[in-house]
């Protein structure tokens, strides 16, 4: 955890180094909610809510309370949670642009067809099973860290997801 | 069991989002982020309050005024349905509720509900794309409003718009809409509900009254003005965080 050396320093989030905990933090969050979602585009309004969430409420955490990467992914877990309960069933025609990859077509197509092909499994998954793949390795989590921001055992959490890598790779094997 | 497949899919986000989300992030001064609620101060509030109600004598009267104004006020709600569009919820004064869905729209599709024309700015800033246009019926206020919002390159549109989160925001009002502060009272047309507008400010050679508030979220400023021909009202509204002053004085220009 990105702690500064002078706890004390502009009196920010409990001696937190912001500006490393967004180098190696952004990254995380980002692969997090686009194995969540799907959408790069909307990968990144999420990123971005969750870094000023974060960035507002930084005086709210407490490192004698929880490491921060839990503290910043519950409040990444909460953005996801007002994602899925208010996102619009149908797109109208002025959102249709969001759902365009920004990178120039010409790059992104050789590797479309992959990638395309993970995002259409990740998006059969089951609402629990799709979060934990997201924490894993969308996020790189370690199993306690997910244990600790989903309520579930370590063990359950290894278990879920070993049977969910498995039907993932006999499914990408197909 | 091998699971590398599961981390092809990964990548950096691109520079350009991340510079812009952390240019805006930590411009913010240092020691202002908002602190959280002091719980004894609190709980010693509500006692106190809870022991002045424990009394007829000042419970009878704080609820008579509390009635009094939920009587008179307005009142709005913002209400979602999960997996549906949002809904803008309004008690009038007389009581009377209205319910209207909020729907995006084309600009085509809304200028063929409302009476006027409607006028759209025709230029924005690099990067603002529109992803909000709605049309809110006569019931609600008196006459026909129209939102318009755009999002940034990296926030905002991902829900009905947080103003924390939206650059530019447009509202265009018939001439007949009324509010009510939510303490009872009409409220003034929204412009001069603003303090110290400037003077001196004009778009296109006319006047128009331009504020600039501190929220706790950024500053924004507001244009608003009267068009002539139709009694119409647009109040233009940026964050300016995320705009500048002059290119929001450059986006009302173009609504002509």
């Amino acid at each position: 955890m990105p702690i500064r050396k002078d706890s004390r320093e502009k009196g920010r989030g409990d001696g937190v180094d912001w500006e490393a905990v967004y180098a190696e933090y952004l990254p995380r969050v980002y692969n997090y909610f686009r194995y969540l979602v799907g959408v790069q585009a909307v990968a990144e309004d999420l990123t971005a809510t969750v870094f000023e969430k974060a960035w507002r409420r930084r005086n709210c955490y407490r490192s004698n309370v929880g490491a921060f990467s839990t503290w910043l992914f519950t409040v990444a877990k909460n953005v996801a949670r007002d994602y899925f309960r208010h996102r619009r069933q149908e797109v109208p025609l002025e959102w249709a642009w969001s759902l365009a990859d920004p990178d120039p077509v010409e790059e992104v197509v050789a590797e479309r067809e992959e990638r395309d092909r993970l995002a259409a499994l990740l998006a059969r998954l089951p609402a629990r099973e799709r979060e934990l793949i997201a924490l894993k390795y969308g996020a790189g989590l370690t199993n306690r860290e997910i244990a600790r921001l989903s309520g579930l055992s370590e063990t359950n959490v290894g278990t879920i997801l070993h049977r969910t890598v498995q039907r993932l790779r006999e499914e990408w094997e197909e | 069991m091998s699971d590398e497949f599961l981390y092809e899919w990964r990548q950096m986000p691109r520079p350009e989002f991340a510079e812009a989300l952390k240019e805006r992030i930590f411009r913010e001064p240092p020691g202002s982020a908002r602190r959280g609620p002091r719980l004894g101060l609190v709980a010693m509030l509500v006692a106190v309050i809870l022991a002045a109600c424990a009394t007829p004598q000042i419970r009878t009267p704080i609820l008579r005024a509390t009635e009094a104004v939920i009587a008179r006020g307005q009142v709005i709600f913002m209400t979602y349905t999960v997996g549906g569009p949002p809904r803008l919820e309004v008690t009038s004064p007389s009581g009377e509720r209205v319910v209207v869905t909020i729907k995006t729209m084309s600009v085509a599709e809304a200028q063929e509900r409302v009476p006027f024309s409607l006028r759209i700015p025709t230029w924005v800033p690099e990067g603002l794309k529109m992803n909000l246009l709605t049309v809110i019926p006569p019931e609600a206020y008196g006459d026909w409003i129209i939102y318009v919002g755009w999002r940034g390159p990296y926030s905002g549109g991902v829900a009905f718009p947080d103003p924390s989160l939206a650059p530019l925001f447009l509202q265009i009002e018939g001439p007949n809409v009324r509010r009510w502060w939510a303490l009872g009272g009409e409220a003034p047309p929204t412009p001069t509900a603003f303090p110290y507008p400037e003077e001196g400010t004009e778009i296109n050679g006319k006047p128009v009254y331009m504020t600039v508030s501190q929220q706790w979220y950024a500053p924004v400023a507001t244009i608003s003005w009267v068009q002539e021909e139709d009694g119409v009202r647009y109040t233009l509204t940026g964050n300016l965080s995320m705009i500048s002053q002059e290119d929001m004085i450059r986006v009302a220009e173009t609504i002509r």
